[in-house]
């Protein structure tokens, strides 16, 4: 069986090299005409090619995708050097003296491997060839056009820095690089997806970063063969250590403060280009709550903050169950006032309560998915349509119960403020309303169990995602469920890097 | 959910003509309350049988929907079946065969048999039996607050050495045109038959003793006209009570300091110190000799050792307890118990201290 996968993998292998194997079998002649019949067969079809053949005492080509490239840069820095170049009788190779001494362009490579052009020109690059040389030059003139920087969406805050990344992995890069002036900042450059080749940058800080981590990102980068990747979540899911957790390996950010928070912990961080998300691991449990303003403001505040993200998110997972386990099995735990509101309330609904539970908690799921897929006038005029008309109508219909609404708010409202657990939590509350219809607390406390040991055997790059090893340390749990002050914040994360002190004195202020 | 009647409370009689135990089931009347209608929101069901069991069984039949006891808040039991049969068997049925919390308060019917409790429209809530449950808890915290009427205490007092089990007792009355329950007296028990009740005054005494009272008024002859009386409110009682065995003797002594406030005094108020001390102290011995005379009925008519003094011996010295119980009767017989009341009075407007 084993042997079987293993010759279909081969054979995969084997077809998805096939067209890098095929160009990289051909090679530039002598020709000029034949070189850019070459290029022409190997774009052939893709109608934004554009070739411009510059005739004089030699002739040349200039090869570019448009749309890519700068006109003005072609114009004033290559075209017209060329036209007015007087080549030399003597002065060595052609495509050198043209490098060093007629193009102005900041980045020349001379190169004849096809692989390799076709992926610069198809990246913005200028290929230019000429008579005589089984070589050609590629130029740097890519010039695309991207979004302005932009505070991110889905991470507003109100204070702090508001610039987000962009989808130029370039721009991403320079958003960092500005924030760390200092040359321990690497950044290293892959290319990534057979088809797509698709520019990816694995940032950290030298002497931080546990080589550990590093090493085993780059093995598991490695072993990726996809033909595309179209976003940082391609990623993410293919380096992720526990294939079909719930829970993430790697945090994702568009905020350029956040990652280089992060990479100052030991992290190491993952750009893509075309993808506005960075990618950094090793991942915290802990980083689901957290939140990048909670840097930002007083500490007692930001405490109270968390606090309440991680309360909403036991709420969210755990409120329905409960409810549904104490309705159907444990009535008995109610106060005799509040079991009397859910009795009168519960009369005449035709439907038992885990029916009812999983339809709101459903119906909140749709509405919610619609709203935030819909125009922001349209969604919020369906928030209101379904929260109040549809809800309203089915408590005077007799549909639902007013109580079942008001668990199936708190769970959805709850649910909202743990946002990277946004995936996780309607598996588990569903899973856990289902323990709980099926044998009460018992099904629940175990349900629940079962989520804690997963929890804690949670592992991201080798680094356990608790955070915490058998010593319970203040700076263990500093900046947990509460964010300790900056000045108590002396170490970094547990578990993250060898080089922990990252606050040597105490405070600067009155002693 | 839907299929639940909740049982507000059960009232336990016996049926005079068959012998056999009478049941009044109070349920929570949901349709009523989902409809918000006027009047009362309880259903009754009248059941009857051999034993508790066997009656509720028969209540089962009635309906379709499950009988729901954890909730039930009152058990009201006849006096005429606590006076020739006991509690033991109830209370204990109650927490070992049905699903009923152990705050259960448990109350006893005075002249009214116990259904007529369960029957009469509350005048705070709409279901009689959850402002009975208000009612006796006011009243235990009041006046008995050293014995409690929920039912796992009540059944403590009955299976505990030295022991005395006290329940308060309900009553309808007339409240203009309605017919209302109220908390009137004390029943006292002797093991778990009820043998008395204490009337207001005698609770109000027995509160004092134990050292639990609240918001009592104390009524004493004026010392210048006996035929009118003074009225102080007790804001603060505070107990200290000694329990030993010398020479053969129980020897109990109890110390009240207790801080009161005039209501009503029959005479122009107190003008210096010394006319507030002499008042203090005309009160103290007032208190004193009723509170002496009050223990001294107990100890010698009654026979009742109702302030639990055997527990206390018990608690102190188990050996000496065990030692005496089998002749306890004679030793609470010639128990020498002593009162010492220290009455302090709050000036307010009455009494201007100078």
């Amino acid at each position: 069986m084993s042997n079987k996968r293993g010759r279909q993998e081969s054979s995969e292998k084997q077809r998805r090299n096939a067209y890098r194997e095929k160009i990289e079998g051909l090679h530039f002649s002598h020709s000029l005409e034949k070189n850019v019949a070459l290029i022409k067969e190997l774009f052939c079809d893709v109608d934004i090619m554009k070739y411009r053949v510059i005739e004089g005492q030699r002739s040349y080509c200039l090869i570019w995708s448009e749309g890519l490239v700068s006109s003005e840069q072609m114009d004033a820095y290559i075209i017209k050097p060329l036209l007015l170049f007087m080549p030399p009788e003597q002065g060595g190779p052609i495509l050198d003296v043209l490098r060093h001494h007629v193009l102005q362009v900041n980045e020349i490579k001379k190169t004849g491997d096809l692989f390799e052009i076709v992926k610069a020109v198809a990246y913005g690059e200028t290929l230019l060839i000429t008579d005589g040389e089984t070589e050609g030059l590629l130029l740097d003139t890519k010039s695309f056009t991207t979004r302005s920087i932009n505070e991110p969406d889905a991470e507003k805050i109100l204070s702090g820095p508001r610039e987000g990344f962009s989808e130029s992995l370039m721009q991403n890069l320079s958003l960092v690089r500005r924030k760390l002036r200092t040359s321990e900042l690497k950044l290293k450059m892959r290319s990534m997806g057979q088809r797509s080749n698709t520019q990816i940058c694995v940032a950290y800080l030298d002497g931080i970063v546990k080589t550990e981590v590093l090493d085993e990102l780059n093995r598991r980068l490695d072993a990726i063969e996809i033909d595309a990747v179209l976003d940082t979540n391609y990623l993410n899911e293919l380096i992720k250590d526990n294939k079909h957790s719930l829970f993430r390996s790697t945090a994702y950010t568009e905020r350029p403060d956040v990652v280089v928070s992060k990479i100052l912990e030991g992290r190491v961080a993952i750009f893509v280009d075309g993808s506005p998300v960075a990618l950094t691991a090793p991942y915290l449990f802990m980083e689901n709550f957290q939140s990048s303003e909670d840097y930002y403001v007083n500490y007692y505040y930001a405490s109270l903050s968390r606090l309440l993200r991680f309360i909403s998110f036991f709420v969210a997972i755990t409120v329905p169950g409960l409810f549904v386990a104490i309705l159907s099995y444990h009535q008995e735990m109610l106060p005799t006032v509040l079991l009397i509101r859910v009795a009168v309330d519960s009369r005449n609904v035709p439907f038992p309560t885990i029916i009812e539970t999983f339809a709101l908690l459903i119906m909140f799921d749709i509405l919610r998915e619609a709203g935030a897929r819909m125009p922001t006038g349209v969604g919020q005029a369906l928030s209101i349509v379904g929260a109040l008309v549809v809800g309203s109508a089915a408590v005077e219909a007799d549909l639902v119960s007013a109580n079942v609404i008001i668990i199936a708010a708190a769970s959805g409202i709850t649910s909202l403020l743990a946002t990277r657990l946004n995936a996780a939590i309607p598996i588990i509350r569903n899973f856990l309303i289902i323990l709980a219809a099926v044998t009460g607390f018992y099904g629940l406390v175990l349900g629940i169990s079962v989520l804690f040991i997963h929890i804690l055997r949670l592992e991201s790059f080798g680094v356990p995602q608790i955070g915490w090893d058998t010593t319970l340390r203040y700076q263990n749990i500093k900046d947990t469920v509460i964010r300790g002050p900056m000045w108590r914040m002396s170490e970094r994360p547990n578990g993250l890097t060898e080089d922990k002190v990252r606050l040597r004195t105490r405070r600067g202020g009155k002693q | 959910m839907n299929e639940l009647d909740v049982v507000a409370g059960i009232a336990v009689d016996r049926d005079e003509e068959t012998g056999e135990y009478k049941l009044l089931l109070e349920i929570v009347d949901l349709n009523s309350l989902k409809q918000e209608r006027e009047g009362s929101n309880s259903l009754y069901i009248e059941t009857s049988g051999k034993d508790i069991r066997e009656a509720l069984l028969n209540a089962r039949k009635r309906l379709y929907s499950t009988l729901f006891f954890s909730d039930m808040e009152v058990l009201v039991i006849s006096k005429e079946i606590a006076e020739t049969e006991g509690v033991h068997d109830i209370l204990e049925f109650f927490l070992s065969g049905t699903d009923v919390r152990e705050a259960l308060s448990i109350v006893i019917s005075g002249q009214d048999k116990a259904a007529d409790i369960l029957q009469v429209t509350g005048l705070d809530s709409k279901i009689i039996s959850f402002e009975i449950e208000e009612m006796a808890r006011n009243y235990q915290k009041m006046h008995i607050g050293a014995s409690t009427v929920d039912i796992f205490q009540a059944y403590s007092a009955l299976e505990e050495e030295g022991r005395c089990l006290l329940l308060p007792v309900f009553n309808t009355t007339k409240n203009n045109e309605d017919t209302v329950v109220e908390a009137c007296t004390t029943a006292y028990f002797d093991g778990d038959r009820l043998i008395g009740m204490l009337n207001e005054d005698a609770t109000h005494y027995y509160s004092l003793l134990t050292g639990t009272p609240k918001d009592i008024v104390l009524s004493v002859p004026s010392p210048i006209d006996p035929e009118e009386n003074n009225s102080f409110l007790l804001d603060r009682c505070k107990e200290k009570q000694t329990v030993q065995f010398v020479d053969g003797r129980l020897m109990v002594s109890r110390k009240l300091e207790l801080e009161v406030t005039p209501q009503e005094v029959y005479y122009d108020g107190v003008q210096t110190n010394e006319e507030e001390a002499e008042l203090e102290r005309y009160l103290s011995q007032v208190l004193e000799e009723r509170l002496e005379g009050f223990s001294s009925k107990m100890q010698h008519e009654v026979g009742i050792d109702i302030f639990d003094y055997a527990a206390q011996l018990y608690q102190q010295t188990p050996e000496t307890y065990e030692a005496v119980k089998d002749r306890w009767g004679e030793i609470y017989q010639n128990a020498v118990i002593k009162v010492d009341v220290d009455v302090d009075i709050r000036p307010n407007e009455t009494i201007l201290r100078k």
